[in-house]
């Protein structure tokens, strides 16, 4: 059994959750407790949750039959999506606050749902499969709409309904005070069905679906206070850019399936073993469109050339018979040359075909290599990496959890995830691979530096989530899946409950996001306070907290990994610096985030208060998940996590590198270098500053300060080398194919010219009988004229 | 060679042009219904002269007697052409007070209508599209 937790822990959550049940029964009820005893109630749940998972007594009882699996997986998306049609339809009718507990619930019910499903593949199932219906079938491409679980997928499932869970509740006081909460909750509710439907999709059709439509809950969230036009276009932003992504999306899956027939992923898990087993990853495509249209144009070439011989030959024959000018040397001649002309150009098709059979089709290598890195160019997009990433920061403009659930703990994990689940065919890529970590690394170390200069909270927030998916990449990219999904469910945490915390700072200071402004927040808000702190030192990678294991991780793996080295030695290394200095990067800007906060002296000049505890709960369930999500990295080297995931996963090469020479210097290396990133934070900010102006940074370094609070030009450089340039095409195109065109030639034209005959032809219509009989009797008898002439 | 047919068939065709302009030129309704009379009487005289002389030896009496019948035919046509047509006449002459075909042209559009210039196609992305 994978399960190998201590015997005791099951006690700790019997006795927590006994201890929350308590509590419920007996806490003072009435009006304005609702959402303390809402909140306790579901404080139960979590706790019965985990305690039947640590139990192995509980455990057996929860085993469910493959029929009830089933029931489970279908119930997992469908629950939000009822939610999502109530609220939307009902909700203005039900109440803001009703309409809130029941997305919570239904969320809740989900993440019971998927914890079922986890303690089943905890106990040691591998698979769950269950297919609902037929959605579309067109030729040979049939695809149902099936839902798939295997151990990446039950990670990604309580990641998305726990940290879905606890953000609705959250949501629930967050937007009290917002008269269309209810459609506030519809979104969120869809969007969580949507993000299921992209985790648990068997197919890439299926996960394309939920990929689109978490964008489009995105959207609609990002604009949600649309009255505000600046918020409504950065929704846009939000979906334009992602537009460019997905048709990179679309592309790849396009290229799969005309090399494999199948967009299921067990079928290409299959069929790439197949071609894997055979050794043919080098050899040249054996089925499909590509192999189809080459084998066609060698035919084709081929039957060119015999008819073209035949030809020739005729000719000949003629020539022999005397048919061409009998008796004349001038037509023999004639012949001969044409036969052969005709047996040369036979020769050179007949040339050019047996070339093109020799050199065969693209390669599976050439052929799966590009559709994953199209499929890439669609994670670049939904994760917000190098060159599409610009959406995220923007993205901010949404309500606050949304932007710790949207857009920071789930749907742009969607990326990660995706190459994670499709690792059996990235692994035969090393080169795609390859691009995957550069990208994130670059990615990484962008985005710490502009988070450097950044004075919105919540924008340093935006700009530490695209480093941290950056990381992410790094370590899917190196072929460390275990490693890039785990940063994945430690950063759900510890960057959801920043987020969280943001949103509880913004609440408590009057929706003032400056940090200039702020500053010993932690007298007023201590719950807040040290819940930040908490997760500040689980981003930055202090020792024992999560982000330590998964980022350090992420960058040892890169250090060693050995599909990097295939493409070049020093690749791995050179991460792996990048990835250093990146963190470094991360642990200056998040405490400069925290110090500008919380310590010093205030700054503003509203009175700020702590959030209620409907928000301050949430925050620390986060906290205790950000801290107690270390856990899964022991034991060292052959952690649990790696061990849980390796069913689901693939990995380069035939023999994973195994972890057992652990070398110590590259995690003394990065506990050195995130404590340096913290100590110059500590210098500079420590204290605190004394006036919203006098920060050290923009003081001591103007210039590089401002490169990076300017985000280093990229969105001018967008707007001057695509943005703009796509608006002169669009005006050209408005002025002379739209206006000129279509109005003036087409619409305003064709009448025109109906009107320019009406007034030729109306005046025959006069009325006047004596001259109709006289030109029907002219007609006709210029008729019978042309007929007996 | 001049026979009686091409005699009768002159007549005819003189009667029938006789008629046809009698329809074009004259403006009472009643003129113009008998010159109809003459023009379906000329198609007559052709149907009963063909009877009389066939052009093609040796035909039946059954077969020549066909044009004849015609003829009765079109003059029953045509007795019931003048009895509708003059009871239109007559309402036509109770309502409007005359019988001159060209003062009867309500069938023509009263005024002419492609007097003004077609609009420009309004269409709202124009404007959107000029603010950018």
């Amino acid at each position: 059994m994978l399960f190998n937790l201590p015997e005791w822990l099951h006690w700790v959550f019997l006795g927590l959750g006994l201890l929350t049940v308590f509590f419920w029964l007996f806490t003072e009820t009435g009006r304005g407790k609702e959402l303390r005893s809402f909140a306790l109630g579901l404080l139960t749940l979590v706790f019965a949750g985990f305690f039947v998972v640590t139990s192995p007594d509980a455990r057996s009882l929860v085993m469910l039959t493959p029929h009830e699996l089933g029931a489970m997986l279908v119930a997992i998306p469908l629950l939000p999506l009822i939610g999502a049609v109530f609220n939307g339809l009902l909700g203005k009718w039900v109440g803001n606050q009703r309409a809130g507990f029941i997305a919570t619930s239904l969320v809740v019910g989900s993440f019971v749902a998927s914890m079922a499903v986890l303690a089943n593949l905890l106990a040691g199932a591998t698979e769950f499969h269950v297919t609902t219906y037929q959605w579309f079938a067109a030729g040979t491409f049939d695809v149902h709409l099936g839902l798939y679980a295997d151990h990446l997928t039950g990670v990604m499932l309580f990641v998305v309904t726990g940290i879905s869970a606890v953000i609705h509740w959250y949501s629930i006081g967050y937007m009290e005070h917002d008269p269309h909460a209810w459609r506030y909750f519809a979104y969120l509710n869809l969007f969580v069905a949507a993000m299921l439907l992209l985790v648990l999709g068997d197919n890439l059709a299926t996960l394309f679906v939920g990929w689109e439509g978490v964008g489009l809950c995105s959207y609609l969230l990002i604009g949600f206070w649309f009255t505000d036009e600046a918020k409504a276009s950065a929704g846009k932003k939000a979906f334009i850019t992602n537009r460019v992504g997905d048709f990179g999306f679309l592309i790849g899956m396009f290229l799969l399936f005309s090399v494999f027939g199948t967009l299921k992923i067990s079928g290409l898990r299959t069929q790439a073993g197949a071609v894997a087993e055979r050794g043919g990853w080098q050899a040249p495509v054996a089925t499909g469109l590509f192999h189809d249209v080459w084998q066609r144009s060698v035919t084709k070439l081929k039957s060119e050339a015999a008819r073209l011989e035949n030809h020739a030959q005729l000719v000949e024959s003629q020539a022999a018979l005397g048919r061409i000018r009998p008796g004349s040397a001038v037509g023999a001649q004639h012949a001969s040359r044409q036969a052969a002309t005709l047996r040369a150009m036979a020769s050179r098709l007949e040339k050019r075909a047996t070339d093109k059979a020799a050199h065969g089709p693209p390669t599976y290598h050439f052929l799966i290599g590009l559709a994953v890195l199209f499929l890439f160019i669609g994670a670049t997009g939904k994760s917000a990496q190098i060159p599409l990433y610009i959406w995220l920061p923007d993205a901010m403009a949404g309500p606050t959890p949304v932007s710790a659930l949207i857009h920071a703990a789930t749907m742009v994990t969607a990326g990660v995830y995706m190459i994670a689940r499709l690792s059996f065919l990235y692994v035969h890529v090393p080169e795609v691979m390859a691009v995957v970590a550069i990208v994130g690394a670059l990615t990484a170390l962008f985005a710490a530096l502009m988070a450097f200069g950044q004075n919105d909270i919540k924008k340093v927030l935006a700009y530490s989530t695209v480093s941290q998916l950056g990381y992410m990449f790094v370590g899917v990219g190196a072929g460390a899946f275990a490693a890039g999904t785990y940063h994945l469910f430690t950063h759900a945490f510890f960057k959801g409950l920043l987020f969280l915390g943001s949103g509880a700072v913004i609440h408590g200071l009057a929706d003032n996001q400056d940090i200039r402004t702020m500053g010993g927040l932690r007298k007023h808000m201590p719950h807040t306070a040290w819940t930040f702190l908490i997760a500040t030192i689980a981003i930055t990678g202090v020792l024992p907290f999560s982000g330590f294991w998964s980022k350090d991780g992420i960058l040892h793996d890169a250090f060693e990994s050995p599909s990097l080295a295939a493409i070049a030695p020093w690749l791995g290394p050179l991460l792996y610096i990048i990835g250093t200095v990146a963190a470094f990067g991360t642990a200056f800007y998040m405490f400069r985030l925290y110090y500008l906060t919380f310590e010093g002296e205030y700054r503003g000049k509203v009175h700020p208060h702590e959030a209620p505890p409907t928000m301050t709960i949430p925050l620390w369930i986060l906290a205790i998940g950000s801290i107690a999500a270390a856990g899964l990295a022991f034991p060292l080297g052959d952690s649990f996590w790696e061990r849980f995931l390796a069913p689901a996963v693939a990995h380069y090469g035939p023999e994973m590198a195994t972890h057992a020479a652990l070398p110590v210097w590259p995690f003394a290396v990065a506990v050195a270098v995130a404590w340096s990133g913290f100590g110059l934070a500590w210098l500079m900010y420590g204290k605190g500053m004394p006036t919203p102006e006098s920060d050290p940074y923009f003081l001591k370094l103007p210039a590089f300060a401002k490169l990076t609070a300017n985000k280093f030009y990229v969105d001018e450089i967008y707007q001057t080398a695509i943005i703009k340039p796509l608006w002169r095409f669009a005006k050209w195109l408005h002025k002379w194919v739209d206006a000129f065109a279509i109005d003036r030639v087409f619409v305003n034209g064709a009448a025109q010219v109906t009107e320019f005959f009406a007034k030729v032809l109306s005046p025959a219509e006069n009325g006047d009988l004596s001259r109709y009989a006289a030109v029907t009797a002219l007609a006709v008898a210029g008729l019978l004229i042309w007929a007996v002439v | 060679m001049p026979t009686l047919l091409t005699e009768y068939l002159i007549l005819a065709a003189i009667l029938f042009v006789i008629g046809g302009v009698g329809v074009v030129v004259r403006r009472n309704a009643i003129t113009v219904l008998m010159s109809i009379e003459l023009m379906l009487n000329a198609a007559n005289l052709t149907f009963v002269a063909f009877s009389r002389f066939p052009l093609v030896a040796g035909m039946t009496v059954q077969h020549a007697m066909r044009g004849q019948a015609a003829a009765f035919f079109v003059i029953a046509t045509a007795a019931a052409e003048a009895a509708v047509g003059l009871a239109i006449l007559i309402a036509v002459f109770r309502r409007r007070e005359t019988t001159h075909v060209d003062e009867l042209t309500l069938l023509r559009d009263p005024e002419p209508v492609f007097e003004r210039e077609p609009e420009p196609v309004p269409v709202a992305v124009h404007a959107s599209l000029e603010t950018h």
